[in-house]
């Protein structure tokens, strides 16, 4: 209810303010045109100086370039950091050949903690009501 | 005091009733529009998002002023190149108008005229009937239909005309709120990279400021 109440207000404050919003649409639609005609002027102009007119900008073109190469330092490094974790490796196995390679501990089987056994868990069903008698004495 | 004195029929208080409903749903109508129209906007801005990625990401810019200055730039061009079809329709309605107004030598044709225009597919009443009582001068009556909706020869040229004109306006009109849309949105943008920035590369100077005047 509260909800209708506050979209009722809002096309209240909308239509007294229709004015007002609608001649800023037509305000931005004339700049509109007037921005259109003079893209197309440079469109046509950056054609005949040998250019593509799409929606790229040199700005575009280099960030693109910087991400690629960003990428590529990052996989470089990726790489190095293989390389020389392997090499470390081959190293200790050369130095302790006897020595076994670390295992993965997380490969291993988990055992899970065992419970100890419940005290009345042990008892016969008879026993426990004589407990509970001998408590209730 | 006046309230006590008017004294209102079941009718017309039903009437009322009824007025008062319309009044009600009308403007919730138009509430619900303009939220629609916000989601719109919202839609249409986070496109500005795609179109400043890159540049983001490898942080390109390091004033806010030349970011916010690639941004109109960027956005005008996606603007020119969304707006190209409504903008040719509209163009090219115009064109064709001029040239019927050349063939047909009838300059200052109005092809929404009702008579010869597209104004023919509507139905079109009379004025109010009013009558005088007690000197003012009141609605008395429902208008009558002058006339029904038509085929006319003579408006064939409206019926293509008008539509194209309308809906290319329209369609213009679109992108011109998602152009706003997008000029909002990259201003958001470069505030919150940009000013975020500078308060988080100078708080340790902004306490030692503080420190040294206390």
């Amino acid at each position: 209810m509260l909800s209708l109440l506050k979209v009722f207000v809002r096309g209240i404050v909308v239509t007294l303010l229709l004015p007002i919003i609608l001649l800023i649409l037509v305000l931005y639609g004339v700049y509109c045109i007037g921005l259109f005609i003079f893209m197309f002027f440079k469109g046509v102009i950056d054609y005949f100086r040998g250019k593509t007119f799409n929606a790229d900008l040199p700005e575009d073109l280099e960030a693109r370039r910087m991400l690629l190469e960003k990428e590529k330092q990052e996989e470089q490094a990726k790489d190095m950091l293989n390389m020389m974790y392997e090499s470390t490796m081959a190293r200790s196995q050369f130095m302790n050949p006897n020595s076994e390679t670390p295992s993965n501990s997380y490969d291993e089987p988990f055992d899970e903690p065992k419970e100890e056994p419940d005290f009345m868990d042990s008892l016969e069903s008879d026993e426990i009501d004589e407990e509970r008698s001998e408590e209730e004495q | 005091m006046i309230f006590a004195m008017i004294k209102l029929s079941e009718n017309t208080k039903k009437a009322l009733i009824v007025f008062f409903l319309i009044f009600i749903i009308l403007f919730v109508l138009i509430g619900y529009i303009s939220l629609a129209i916000q989601g719109l906007m919202k839609k249409q801005g986070s496109k500005a998002d795609g179109l400043l990625h890159d540049v983001v990401k490898v942080e390109y810019f390091s004033k806010e002023k030349d970011f916010r200055r690639y941004g109109i730039k960027k956005n005008a061009k996606v603007f020119f190149l969304e707006a190209r079809i409504p903008f040719l329709i509209v163009l090219g309605s115009f064109f064709a108008y001029l040239l019927f107004c050349l063939f047909s030598g009838k300059w200052g044709y109005n092809p929404f005229s009702k008579v010869d225009g597209f104004g023919t597919l509507f139905f079109h009443y009379s004025e109010w009937p009013k009558e005088k009582f007690f000197g003012i001068k009141l609605i008395s009556g429902w208008p009558t239909v002058v006339s029904k909706p038509h085929f006319e020869v003579k408006a064939l040229f409206s019926y293509f005309f008008v539509p194209a004109f309308v809906v290319g306006i329209a369609w213009f009109l679109y992108y011109t709120l998602a152009y706003i849309s997008r000029s909002l949105r990259i201003r958001k943008i470069a505030r919150s990279i940009y000013r975020k920035k500078l308060v988080q590369e100078e708080p340790t100077s902004l306490t030692e400021n503080n420190d040294s005047t206390t």
